[in-house]
C-alpha cells in the first residue's frame, strides 16, 4: 500500500535531516531523523489499512418539502467486517445548492466489529427541484495517515423540493361541459346540487323536504323543486415558462411566481374534485395527463418541481395544437399562465375559445422599476409594455384575465373574479 | 427536548476542553521554540511565537486548513532558525534535547490541528439536533479524546527514544572514542529504515 502524502512529506523532512547534517558537517542534526523514522516504521508494522466493509442506508423524513420545509437525513452505518476501524471518515455528498441547517454531513469515528454508526444532519431547499444526496465518501487511515483506503459508497437517493403551495379557497369555475362525477360546478343539468334549477310536479317518491310549500299553495297541488347538478369538470392549466418569464419587464422571478401559483391552483382544483392535467411549456416541455386524487397531485408538483425555464424547443402553437386540443376534451377549462410575451400566445388562446374551451389567463403585472436603466433601456422597456399591453387587451376579449404578483393576493383575485356567464 | 439540548451543551463543552487542550499544546510548543533561542534574539522568538500562537488559535476556532498550515510554518521556520543559530554557535550538542522537544511538539500540534480540522465540520453552533446526532457527537468526542491521547503517547515515546539514541551514542563515544561519529550510524539507520519500508511499500 502506497504512502499518502503525509506519510511522503515525513520521508522527505527526515532525508532533509540527514541532507542538512552532510552539508553542515553536523552528525547532531540526524538526531532529527530519529522520531520520522520511528514513526514511519511504526506505520508500516501495522497490518495494511483495508477498504472497510460497510452497510449504509440513508432515511429522510419528510421525503419531500414544501417550500422551506425542512428534510432531515439520518445515515446508518454499520462495519460488517470482523475488524476494528481505527480512523474512519465519512462524508455525505449534498448538491452545493442545499443549505445544511444543523447537524453534520461529515464525521471522524472509530468503529468496531458490527458497531453501528449515524450521521443525522437537516436541509432546506432555498429552491424548488429534484437534488439527489449521495454518494458517500470514505477514507480510513492509520493513526498518523501515512497509508490510506478511500473510496465512495453509492447510496443515492433522490430529495424533492416542492413548489410553494398556498390555500386559494373555492374557485368557481364554468365549464361548458362537465363530467359524470358529482363535484362543484354547475352542469345547467338537473341533479344533485345546492343551486334552485326549476319547479315541477311533486311525483311519489320524491324527498319531502324538496316540496316547494309556497308555490304548491300557489298553485293548489304539490310542486317540488329541481336543483342544478354539481359536477366536475376536466382542467388543464398550462404553464408558459418559455423565454418571456426572464424579461426585464417584470421586478420579480416570474418563473417562480408562475410555479408557485399553477401548483396553489392544481391543489385547489383537485381537491374541488376535479380532473387536473399540466402542461408546462419551457426549455423541457412537460405533460401531465388529467387525472383525479392525491396522487395526481403528486405527480403534477413533482413536475412542478422540475421546471426549468428557458427557450421552448417547439413553438406553442404546435404543442398546444398537437397536444392538448388532442387529449382534452373541448369545452373543458383550460387555465393558462403566462407572462403573454410571445409572439403566438394571443394566436393560440384565440385559437383554444374558438374550439370551445373556457380559458382562463393567468398573468403577471409587469414592473415599473427604472433603477440603473439607461434611458434607451426605459424606452425599450415602455415599448415592450405597451405591446404587452395590446396582447392583453386582445385577450380579455376572448378569455377571462387575472392578473398577479407578489403584492396581489391571488386568493383576493379570484374573489373579485365572477366566472363568465351562464349559457 | 431540554434534556437532549443539555446533552448536546455537554458534549460541545467537551470539544471546547479538548480544543482548549490543543490550544495549550501550542502555546507550549511556540513557548518552547522561544526558549532555544538566545536571549538576544528574544524579541524575533517573542514576535515569531506570538504570530505561530494567534494563527493556531484561529486555526482551532474555525477548524481552518490556511491558518493550520500557516501556524505550523511559523513553528518550522522558528525551529530552522533555531537550529542554524545553535550551528553557528556550535552549541548545538547542548541545545539538541530542547530543539528536538520542539519538533516533537512542532509534530504534536500539526497532528492536533489536522485532528480538530477533520472534526470542526461536525459540530453545529446550532443547539437544536436529534438523539442521533448526539450520539454521533459523543462518538466523534471519544474519537478526538482517543487519538489525542495515542499521539500523545506515540510522539512521547519518539522522544524518549530519540533521547534514549543520543545517550547510547554518548556512552558509546565514552567507551569507543573511535565510534564519536555517532551520526553515522543513525545515518546508516535511519537510510536502511526508510529503504525498508519503501521495499515493503513495493
Amino acid at each position: 500500500m502506497a504512502l499518502t502524502s503525509k506519510g511522503l512529506a515525513y520521508l522527505i523532512l527526515a532525508y532533509v535531516f540527514i541532507g542538512l547534517a552532510l552539508i553542515f558537517r553536523e552528525p547532531s542534526l540526524t538526531a532529527f531523523v530519529v522520531p520520522n523514522a520511528i514513526l514511519l516504521l511504526f506505520s508500516s508494522r501495522k497490518p495494511p489499512v483495508k477498504a472497510p466493509r460497510l452497510s449504509v442506508t440513508r432515511r429522510m423524513y419528510p421525503p419531500r418539502s414544501f417550500g422551506s420545509e425542512h428534510i432531515d437525513v439520518t445515515v446508518r452505518i454499520q462495519n460488517d467486517s470482523i475488524e476494528n476501524i481505527d480512523e474512519l471518515q465519512l462524508k455525505d455528498q449534498i448538491p452545493e445548492s442545499l443549505k445544511l441547517e444543523s447537524g453534520s454531513e461529515a464525521v471522524t469515528i472509530s468503529m468496531q466489529p458490527n458497531e453501528q454508526a449515524q450521521l443525522w444532519y437537516r436541509i432546506s431547499a432555498p429552491r424548488r427541484g429534484t437534488y439527489v444526496l449521495g454518494p458517500i465518501l470514505f477514507r480510513t487511515t492509520d493513526i498518523f495517515g501515512f497509508h490510506e483506503s478511500s473510496g465512495e459508497i453509492t447510496v443515492l437517493d433522490d430529495v424533492s423540493v416542492l413548489p410553494k403551495m398556498e390555500k386559494l379557497g373555492a374557485i368557481e369555475l364554468r365549464a361548458r361541459r362537465v363530467g359524470p362525477w358529482p363535484g362543484s360546478i354547475p352542469s345547467r343539468k338537473i341533479g344533485p346540487g345546492t343551486e334552485f334549477f326549476e319547479l315541477r310536479s311533486y311525483m311519489p317518491g320524491d324527498d319531502l323536504r324538496r316540496i316547494n310549500w309556497k308555490a304548491s299553495a300557489k298553485s293548489g297541488r304539490l310542486m317540488a323543486n329541481e336543483f342544478e347538478g354539481e359536477q366536475v369538470t376536466d382542467v388543464l392549466v398550462v404553464v408558459d415558462c418559455s423565454e418571456g418569464t426572464m424579461s426585464r419587464l417584470f421586478d420579480f422571478d416570474v418563473a417562480e411566481l408562475e410555479v408557485s401559483l399553477a401548483a396553489s391552483l392544481c391543489a385547489q382544483l383537485i381537491h374541488q374534485g376535479n380532473r387536473v392535467g399540466l402542461s408546462v411549456y419551457s426549455a423541457v416541455r412537460t405533460w401531465v395527463d388529467p387525472g383525479f386524487g392525491k396522487r395526481q397531485l403528486l405527480r403534477l408538483v413533482n413536475s412542478l418541481a422540475v421546471v426549468t425555464p428557458g427557450k421552448a424547443s417547439v413553438p406553442l402553437k404546435y404543442a398546444v395544437e398537437s397536444v392538448i386540443v388532442s387529449v382534452v376534451p373541448a369545452r373543458s377549462v383550460i387555465i393558462f399562465i403566462s407572462p403573454l410575451m410571445g409572439e403566438e400566445t394571443v394566436d393560440v388562446i384565440e385559437d383554444l375559445t374558438t374550439k370551445g374551451y373556457g380559458v382562463i389567463c393567468f398573468t403577471p403585472v409587469a414592473g415599473s422599476r427604472t433603477e440603473g436603466m439607461t434611458d434607451s433601456m426605459i424606452l425599450a422597456r415602455r415599448i415592450l409594455a405597451s405591446e404587452r399591453r395590446i396582447k392583453l387587451i386582445d385577450v380579455s376579449k376572448k378569455a377571462r384575465v387575472i392578473e398577479f404578483s407578489p403584492e396581489i393576493d391571488v386568493r383576493y383575485a379570484l374573489r373579485r373574479w365572477r366566472p363568465w356567464r351562464r349559457a | 427536548m431540554e434534556a437532549l439540548e443539555k446533552s448536546i451543551e455537554n458534549i460541545n463543552w467537551h470539544w471546547n476542553i479538548i480544543r482548549s487542550a490543543h490550544l495549550a499544546l501550542i502555546v507550549f510548543t511556540f513557548l518552547g521554540l522561544a526558549a532555544t533561542f538566545p536571549t538576544n534574539l528574544i524579541v524575533i522568538a517573542a514576535f515569531g511565537s506570538g504570530w505561530g500562537i494567534l494563527f493556531g488559535a484561529w486555526a482551532l476556532l474555525k477548524g481552518d486548513w490556511l491558518w493550520s498550515r500557516a501556524a505550523i510554518l511559523v513553528g518550522g521556520v522558528m525551529l530552522s532558525v533555531a537550529v542554524l543559530i545553535q550551528i553557528a554557535s556550535k552549541t548545538i550538542l547542548q541545545a539538541l534535547p530542547g530543539l528536538l522537544l520542539a519538533y516533537v511538539l512542532i509534530l504534536f500540534s500539526a497532528e492536533a490541528l489536522a485532528l480538530t480540522r477533520q472534526h470542526h465540520p461536525t459540530y453545529s453552533k446550532d443547539k437544536k439536533g436529534s438523539q442521533a446526532y448526539s450520539v454521533m457527537l459523543q462518538k466523534s468526542v471519544e474519537h478526538m479524546t482517543r487519538r489525542t491521547i495515542r499521539l500523545a503517547s506515540v510522539l512521547g515515546g519518539c522522544y524518549v527514544i530519540t533521547l534514549a539514541v543520543l545517550f547510547l551514542g554518548d556512552v558509546f563515544v565514552t567507551a569507543l572514542p573511535a565510534l564519536s561519529d555517532i551520526s553515522l550510524y543513525i545515518v546508516a539507520v535511519s537510510v536502511s529504515l526508510a529503504l525498508l519500508l519503501i521495499l515493503r511499500e513495493d
